[in-house]
């Protein structure tokens, strides 16, 4: 993990991606307890992303800088040392202020970015799918989240009513 | 619950959740590093597993699982 990190570090400071922070499973794992998780989600902004003359989405310019040292695309990511990494532009507002507040921590002796427990829960929140929800739950009973931090993010980028369906599920306190 | 106490006619359904919290909050207090082995270790079973969960997969697709029950 440490020498993908040191990759994508790497690929920062070569200018191809202006910023990134570490996501998804992976981010849960670093404030829960490790749970099987078979990628890495790194989230960059949307600068980093090639657009077409249809308006398509593409990953061109972080894809060909990978392959030019030997990281081939597999599936819907690259693979990179023993580690999938998907590469997701933060095009959502939730994802884009999750990026400017990441939180900056270190593996080994390498420094990375990644999500804070308030803004993973709320882009879990937004996500919806079954096992995020369990997460945002599981981030909650930690202790790990700042309750009233998390609120003013759902609140500032319209997840009130996901965060409602969602206390009714979980039987959370709203 | 501790270990040198532990009585399996005893337990409670309760006892089991509460252990399984403990649990819980004591690995999440591992270093990222450590727990990123963990995960890499679960990925190594999974992709160990793959083919057996595929093989028992397609046999339920076809209609082929029997389930036996065994009485005297």
């Amino acid at each position: 993990m440490e020498r993908v990190i040191q990759v994508i570090n790497r690929m920062q400071s070569d200018g191809v991606i202006e910023n990134y922070a570490i996501g998804g499973g992976i981010a849960a794992v670093y404030y829960l307890e490790p749970y099987q998780t078979d990628d890495l989600d790194i989230f960059i902004p949307v600068s980093a992303v090639a657009f077409g003359e249809a308006g398509l989405v593409s990953l061109e310019p972080i894809y060909s800088y990978l392959n030019s040292r030997g990281y081939a695309a597999v599936k819907e990511g690259v693979l990179i040392e023993d580690w999938l990494v998907q590469f997701i532009p933060a095009f959502e507002p939730v994802q884009d202020d999750a990026l400017i507040h990441a939180r900056e921590v270190t593996y080994g002796d390498t420094t990375t970015k990644i999500f804070s427990p308030e803004y993973l829960a709320a882009e879990l929140l937004r996500s919806g799918r079954l096992k995020d929800q369990v997460r945002v739950a599981a981030l909650i009973e930690s202790g790990n989240l700042d309750i009233a931090s998390f609120h003013d993010i759902i609140k500032r980028h319209g997840l009130a009513e996901k965060w409602a369906t969602f206390a009714a599920r979980f039987d959370v306190g709203e | 619950m501790e270990s040198n106490n532990f009585d399996l006619s005893k337990m409670t359904v309760e006892d089991l959740f509460r252990a399984k919290a403990e649990r819980r909050k004591r690995l999440a207090k591992l270093p990222f590093e450590e727990k990123i082995l963990i995960v890499k270790k679960l990925q190594a079973v999974s992709r160990a597993l793959a083919p057996v969960r595929a093989a028992n997969k397609a046999k339920r697709a076809a209609g082929k699982v029997e389930i036996r029950f065994k009485t005297k």
